[in-house]
């Protein structure tokens, strides 16, 4: 091979390497910003995951989530009303699985401390009747130190929690998601909820 | 997690929809053929608080097996309510996850208590322990007891079939039935159910309103129904997966339902049935399939037990003044044949 021929295939092959490298990157652009824009436009449609909740609701205001208190039936915003802890749990699932979940929920106040106000919110695709009927009997057989509301409107929060059998907790503080967590996260939840205590205190 | 709290978390669906309905009794003076004869509150009410009764058997001389699966207890009664035991396998079992779904007299022989994994205990029929069930055994879809004490039980796909068990709820045999024609929802439906009387084997699924009879051996005897414009049957079968598009068509589902089949007396099968249009219904057969006494349409309202010609309308009262629900008791009717 020629010396003049060996510059020019380097020339060559730089520009197929420059082209090679842009369109790869012209490509991973193309398939992930609207991935990343599609992920967060789907977001309150589809809600599949605790990531994706955390993406949707952590820093954010608190969601609104109209709600009855069971022994009460006063209904309120407890979306807006809570500095503390909201649980939301399935009214649809079976009796086994909803008495478990309050006697960790019962265990998580005791552990974060029962000054923390935590407010869980059985959730139904179903009449309300019978989800109030079901927060009452729940609530006499737990004897909670905890709120217990129930509501059967539909929402994302709703769709998670029932359909995908997730098991959220949302820290709220002064109206804005301070942490979403998995039930199970005890001690993440608990140094959440020392902030609120610690913003007690400065107050 | 085991496969049964898994099928009892997702059979609960259309109990989560009737549920409503199953804690108010009938008025009396809506059925034509029940004629009240008592009530039973349970004992100690101050201290013995019961959540919420699921499930309810009661045996030849009125006792009464009551599981509260939200309080976690299962206490015997005698047939005024008076307690008798308190049945509780982690009083002579430590450690063991007492999460109870049904507790079923086996005759005067013993009590099988139906548990969420481990699958099962076995106590004296007073209510003292008497030793686990069989490694083997696997909680099927219903099961009843036949008065021998030879359990027997229907489980649903993929393998819908018949088991015949042990005492100890050891398999013994099974043989396969058809596969329903709406397989995804009679898996959903905690509906439904078996009656095994030691002849013959009774079953029927909740999304079709006919009780299938077989021999003990597994020959297909009758299909026992008699329909009227009350009986729907629903368009298409649930989806299978759990999503928002199954609880779309929860909601809309149209078919007639088989809420639960009891045997009435020795000669009759009650069962039960929910039109989401036209309410509660229920028609009592002969054995044979001949059809003896039906409202249907009549309201709301379910009983939660039937043996022995009495039936049990389980009622919960509204709060009290303190905000606390009073614990549930039980109005007693007895069959009228006409």
């Amino acid at each position: 091979m020629s010396s003049a021929v060996k510059p020019e295939l380097f020339r060559v092959f730089s520009l197929v390497l420059i082209l090679s490298v842009g369109l790869s990157y012209l490509l991973l652009v193309e398939t992930q910003v609207p991935a990343q824009s599609g992920a967060v436009l789907d977001i309150y449609s589809n809600v599949k995951s605790l990531d994706s909740l955390r993406l949707a609701f952590e820093g954010r205001s608190s969601p609104r989530m109209y709600a009855r208190l069971a022994e009460s039936d006063q209904r309120d915003d407890i979306g807006m009303k809570t500095t503390g802890v909201i649980i939301p749990l399935s009214a649809n699932d079976c009796v086994q699985r909803q008495v478990e979940a309050l006697k960790r929920i019962r265990t998580l106040h005791r552990i974060i401390g029962e000054g923390i106000a935590v407010r869980v919110l059985l959730m139904s695709e179903f009449d309300d009747e019978s989800t109030r009927m079901r927060a009452l009997l729940l609530r006499k057989a737990i004897r909670p130190t905890f709120e217990l509301w129930y509501t059967n409107e539909e929402n994302p929060l709703s769709q998670a929690v029932i359909s995908k059998h997730l098991e959220p907790v949302l820290v709220i503080r002064d109206r804005e998601v301070i942490g979403v967590f998995h039930a199970a996260e005890y001690n993440r939840i608990a140094d959440a909820a020392s902030q609120l205590l610690s913003a007690y205190s400065l107050n | 997690m085991a496969r049964w709290i898994q099928f009892a978390c997702l059979a609960l669906l259309s109990t989560v929809v009737v549920s409503c309905v199953d804690a108010q009794d009938l008025s009396p003076a809506e059925l034509q053929y029940f004629k009240k004869v008592g009530t039973i509150t349970f004992d100690q009410p101050e201290t013995l608080l019961i959540a919420s009764i699921e499930h309810l058997d009661v045996d030849a001389s009125g006792r009464l097996l009551v599981t509260d699966p939200m309080g976690e207890q299962v206490f015997l009664f005698d047939s005024t309510g008076t307690l008798l035991a308190t049945l509780d396998p982690r009083i002579c079992h430590p450690g063991f996850e007492f999460s109870p779904i049904s507790a079923m007299f086996g005759g005067n022989d013993f009590i099988f208590l139906a548990n969420s994994s481990p699958w099962g205990y076995r106590f004296t029929s007073d209510g003292d322990c008497l030793g686990s069930v069989d490694p083997s055994f696997d909680l099927p879809s219903f099961m009843d007891i036949d008065p021998t004490g030879i359990l027997y039980g229907i489980e649903e796909g993929p393998f819908w079939e018949v088991r015949r068990m042990s005492a100890t709820g050891k398999q013994l045999e099974s043989f396969s039935v058809p596969q329903p024609k709406f397989p995804n929802a009679s898996s959903r439906f905690a509906d439904g159910g078996i009656v095994a009387d030691g002849s013959h084997i009774f079953y029927a699924w909740g999304p079709e309103p006919v009780v299938v009879k077989y021999s003990l051996g597994g020959t297909l005897l009758e299909r026992i129904q008699d329909r009227d414009s009350y009986f729907q049957s629903a368009r298409r079968d649930l989806p299978a997966e759990l999503s928002p598009e199954l609880f779309a068509a929860l909601r809309n589902w149209n078919g007639t339902i088989t809420r639960t089949i009891f045997e009435l007396t020795d000669q009759m099968i009650m069962v039960q049935y929910l039109n989401g249009e036209r309410g509660t219904g229920y028609q009592v057969f002969t054995k044979n399939g001949e059809l003896v006494a039906e409202e249907l349409g009549i309201g709301g309202r379910f009983f939660i037990h039937g043996g022995f010609g009495l039936a049990y309308g389980l009622v919960q009262p509204e709060l009290d003044d303190n905000g606390e629900l009073p614990n549930p008791y039980l109005n007693v009717y007895r069959f009228v044949a006409r």
